[in-house]
């Protein structure tokens, strides 16, 4: 474990929990938040605090970080081209193959962290939830409940007509 | 497991009272939720984010999910970003509310307030013209008009504090219940527009039906490219598979435009260039067909003129010189061409499209660099001088061309895209170029010291003869500064004309005729013309250490350097700085060899001269050969320096600020001078002590004793002695040689030693002899000599000391012993220059003074020798 500090440097992260994980710099780098606040602050031995990530839901993240570390950074102007394909490789996929508040926690997490393609597949992974789901399905598969009145339903689904697959 | 309410619709189950009728029936529970401990929930961003990755036909189950996904479906934002994509929506700054404009935000709030009166929304929203496109914008009715009002309440009135996650202060962030809608309804007109055709795509027919319907090319290639970015905003599920389709559709579409517009090419048809050329632009841009347009022009493949032609003229005329007759030739074609293309691109493209730039673009990288490089390698390999020509004159072209751009094509560019272009182009050519320009200066400069250098060794020293008067040098030195000033002048009415367009005005070339007969494409003439100025005035003698001649040619050719280079001036940015560095440079090169190279070791060997002069009996003829010699030196120093100051004032003046005591030019121009005044100053230095050497070596030889004590009485006239006048006449003529040759301070300090040694030496003379009376008025004509002479250079400082000399003559008249003792004592007279121990010792030299000493010391001490003896 020394000799292994030895090579790369860590940090320290502190989930509200107050659970301690230590993190090579270049894994921890792919938040924009923990790598922009480690270019600030410089070395430094004091554990960073993550008041909005829990332990279960930071070590995700950081196994997420620790497959990609080696991804180049994203870029600002890829948005469209992000969004157009909804392709999610196959790790990814298996990845985010958790249960639902699990899904949200994580993308919270990512948005948090700004890691902006985690975030990004985190979206992706619930439009796919969502499409070709009707209405009712919609409200079952994230447990929503129905705060329209029937004819509001109705009013809505009229204005939207145009939209529809057909 | 319990689930999170991650989408927060609990917490958005309120009731909303503004709406009619939908009043709360659930007040109860939303209290107990609201009691429930809060769960994270995912906010209006993200969700927004997620509802961009779903394809729109899934957007209007979402919508019906609960009311808040509703509130972020019909969110502006979301249908702004479409439009975008379409562009058909004009951007209010990111969709920021603040910089939203006032109207819609105004009628919001009004209408929240009158729920009913929506017709007036309706009238407003017709205000915004964000759709060139597709037919007026829409606005967000829907033709039941009840519905309508539900939709409004349900967009507009959900204020922020219903909504959790949602800003509550409506001015800090996007406030999504400010929703107007009209992105959403105008997005939804050109939806139902499109999708027909877009959905189409999907069965892969030959014949679709957008060409059915559409017959013009110029309508398919708009709704192709319509239907592309359509097709980007992930409309449908299987979207991938329609844009695949709908991109080989486009291919195929463009290669024919292709053709087509290459047919018209082929046929020089300009209307059906234009036509298929606009259809392309419409398409895709027309990338592809501006670059077709560009590259079947002929001038890329298929012009006659090589770089080479410029050297077959050369060998005939082989002088070293090219007329560029070639390359104004080829110039000539590609400014015509240029213009030609600018005629016609004008007719085939938009000005937009800004073909007629990329043109040029293409034309100065693939046609002018090509030519011009090959054409400066070739010179360069032939010879310096004339690669540093060509570069100027290729350099000249290329900003006609520039010219050309912005002037005479029509339509051009713009004058600072056009000169941008040009000089972007010649950039690369000018590293090189300033360097070897440099490199020349340097080397002819050194090789005319070099020359010079050889010349002195070669030349026997002859003695020195036919100085001129003062007089005739001061014309001299005038009249060589004015055929100076004269010669450097007339080159600049030269450059003034030799502009590339000259070929086409007379007036200018009957000038630069004339001055080129004179001028600097010949420097040797000029030279020639000076050289026989200077034969006339025999003064090549003054010459035996420093070089007119050789200080003109290296003016002549840093002169011809700066020319070349200031033709550049015209450079932005750094490369204009370094030019003038350049320049600046040249200049100091110009100052480095002429000072430490060859003024500095010409002074040298003459101090050197200087020092080994002795005087000797035949040298007493008044002549001090090296010590003329050093004057002519510094007369010709001066004048070269007044040169310099002339080529300074002439040239540098334009490029660098005068008063600007930190530019190195003028650095340097001030150490030159001081190289200058130090060796004049080392010269003049010894030279005193060479003509004081002399004086005295001529005082010593002539004067003969007999003179202040004559044998018999009567025989004086009161004219100076030989010696005095020799003297005299040695020290007067050598001061004269030195006037005007420099400054007044110096020579002033040059004149003040002077009278103090000599009036040093004439104390230590005059002392060496026994004076008689009547010798006595011998020394004071002498010494009135000495005096008036002293007078005649104007040195206030000295003058006393020879009044008081001649004060001090009167001793030797006196008969009168007593009167001798009260003169000693009267220090008053010599104004503090003699003291009375002085003076006593004068006193000693009296013919008379065994006898009179008595006398005297009585007088000076009160009391006589005598006297204590007897006591």
């Amino acid at each position: 474990m020394t000799s292994e500090s030895s090579e790369v440097k860590k940090v320290t992260l502190k989930s509200c929990d107050e659970v301690e994980f230590k993190v090579e710099i270049p894994v921890a780098s792919r938040s924009i938040l923990l790598k922009n606040m480690i270019e600030d602050v410089g070395e430094t031995d004091q554990s960073i605090p993550l008041p909005n990530v829990n332990e279960k839901v930071l070590k995700k993240v950081l196994e997420w970080c620790q497959h990609h570390v080696n991804d180049p950074q994203p870029t600002n102007d890829d948005d469209d081209s992000r969004r157009r394909n909804t392709e999610i490789d196959d790790w990814d996929q298996r990845f985010l193959n958790v249960e639902q508040d699990m899904l949200f926690e994580i993308i919270l997490a990512a948005n948090y962290l700004d890691i902006k393609p985690l975030l990004d597949i985190g979206c992706k992974t619930v439009a796919n939830m969502i499409k070709g789901k009707s209405p009712e399905e919609i409200r079952n598969t994230f447990n929503i409940v129905n705060d329209f009145t029937p004819e509001e339903e109705e009013q809505i689904r009229k204005e939207n007509e145009w939209a529809e697959d057909r | 497991m319990d689930k999170f309410d991650f989408f927060g619709s609990f917490s958005s189950d309120l009731p909303i009272s503004v709406i009619p009728g939908m009043t709360s029936t659930k007040k109860s529970s939303m209290i107990q939720v609201s009691q429930k401990s809060q769960p994270p929930t995912l906010p209006p961003d993200l969700l927004i984010k997620i509802i961009k990755h779903l394809p729109i036909t899934s957007l209007p189950n979402f919508a019906c999910a609960c009311r808040r996904f509703k509130v972020l479906v019909y969110d502006d934002e979301l249908w702004e970003h479409r439009l975008k994509k379409l562009g058909v929506w004009k951007d209010y700054g990111n969709g920021d509310i603040m910089n939203a404009p006032v109207e819609p935000l105004y009628v919001n709030a009004k209408h929240t307030v009158k729920g009913k009166d929506n017709n007036k929304f309706n009238d407003d929203s017709n205000l915004f013209e964000f759709d060139p496109l597709a037919s007026p914008p829409a606005s967000p009715t829907t033709p039941n008009n009840t519905g309508n009002l539900i939709d409004f309440a349900l967009t507009t009135a959900n204020s922020n504090s219903l909504i959790p996650g949602l800003p509550l202060d409506s001015f800090s962030q996007k406030s999504r219940s400010s929703s107007t809608g009209i992105a959403r309804s105008s997005f939804k007109k050109i939806y139902l527009e499109l999708l027909p055709y877009y959905l189409d795509f999907k069965h892969r027919r030959k014949d679709s039906r957008l060409f059915k319907e559409y017959n013009d090319p110029s309508d398919q290639s708009k709704m192709l490219a319509r239907l592309l970015s359509f097709g980007k905003l992930n409309i449908t599920l299987d979207s991938e598979q329609i844009n695949n389709a709908l991109e080989t559709t486009i291919e195929y579409f463009e290669n024919s435009a292709l053709h087509h517009f290459e047919l018209a090419y082929n046929a020089q048809n300009i209307s059906e260039m234009q036509k298929w050329a606009t259809i392309l632009l419409n398409l895709n841009g027309g990338l592809a067909c501006i670059q077709v347009f560009i590259q079947k022009n002929s001038i890329f493949f298929d012009h006659l003129y090589d770089p080479m032609d410029n050297f077959t003229c050369l060998s005939i005329s082989n002088l070293g010189e090219l007329n560029y007759m070639q390359m104004t030739e080829f110039f000539n074609y590609v400014e015509e061409e240029i213009k030609k293309q600018a005629l016609l691109i004008s007719q085939i493209f938009p000005q937009d499209a800004d073909v007629f730039y990329t043109f040029v673009e293409r034309v100065v990288e693939d046609v002018i660099i090509e030519y011009i490089s090959i054409f400066l390698e070739e010179s360069y390999k032939r010879d310096i001088m004339l690669y540093l020509k060509t570069v100027v004159a290729a350099h000249q072209r290329c900003i006609h061309v520039a010219k050309v751009l912005w002037k005479d094509a029509k339509p051009g560019l713009t004058k600072i895209r056009a000169e941008d272009l040009i000089y972007q182009m010649f950039e690369p050519f000018m590293d090189k170029y300033l360097k070897e320009e440099l490199n020349y200066v340097k080397i002819q400069s050194g090789e005319e010291v070099e020359k010079w250098n050889q010349k002195l060794i070669n030349k026997s020293m002859e003695a020195q003869q036919d100085i001129l008067n003062n007089a005739n040098r001061e014309v001299y030195k005038r009249n060589y500064l004015t055929s100076f000033r004269k010669i450097l002048n007339l080159p600049t009415v030269r450059s003034r004309h030799s502009s590339p367009v000259q070929s086409s005005s007379n007036i200018s070339r009957n000038k630069r005729n004339s001055a080129a007969s004179i001028a600097s494409s010949n420097p040797t003439l000029n030279i020639s013309d000076i050289q026989s100025a200077l034969s006339n005035a025999k003064l090549d003698k003054m010459q035996q250490m420093l070089s007119l001649e050789t200080a003109l040619q290296m003016v002549h050719v840093n002169k011809d350097s700066l020319r070349r280079v200031s033709s550049f001036t015209g450079y932005p940015d750094k490369m204009g700085y370094r030019i003038k560095e350049t320049l600046e440079s040249i200049f100091i090169i110009l100052l480095q060899t002429l000072g430490p190279l060859h003024i500095k070791p010409a002074f040298n060997t003459a101090i050197k001269h200087l020092g080994d002069f002795k005087s000797d009996l035949e040298s007493t003829s008044s002549d001090l050969a090296p010590l003329v010699e050093f004057f002519e030196l510094v007369h010709i120093a001066d004048l070269i320096q007044q040169m310099v100051q002339v080529y300074y004032d002439e040239e540098m003046n334009k490029f660098i600020d005068k008063t600007d005591f930190l530019n190195n030019c003028n650095k340097e121009k001030k150490i030159f001078e001081k190289i200058l005044d130090e060796s004049v100053a080392a010269g003049l230095n010894k030279g005193i002590q060479v003509l004081i050497d002399h004086v005295e070596f001529i005082l010593a030889t002539e004067q003969k004793p007999e003179e202040f004590k004559p044998a018999n009485d009567d025989s004086f006239d009161l004219q100076p002695t030989k010696a005095c006048i020799d003297a005299v006449e040695c020290l007067s003529k050598h001061t004269k040689l030195v006037v005007g040759c420099s400054d007044k301070h110096t020579l002033d300090v040059f004149f003040q030693e002077i009278g103090l040694r000599f009036f040093g030496t004439i104390t230590k003379h005059i002392r060496k002899f026994t004076v008689s009376l009547s010798g006595g008025f011998q020394v004071i004509s002498d010494l009135n000599h000495y005096c008036s002479f002293i007078i005649s250079l104007h040195q206030p400082n000295i003058t006393p000391y020879f009044i008081a000399l001649k004060e001090l003559g009167n001793i030797y008249i006196i008969s009168n012993a007593h009167d001798i003792g009260a003169f000693v004592r009267e220090a008053d007279r010599f104004n503090g220059v003699l003291r009375a121990e002085d003076v006593y010792e004068f006193c000693q030299k009296r013919e008379d003074w065994i006898i009179i000493k008595k006398e005297v010391d009585k007088e000076l001490y009160g009391l006589k020798a005598d006297d204590c003896t007897i006591m």
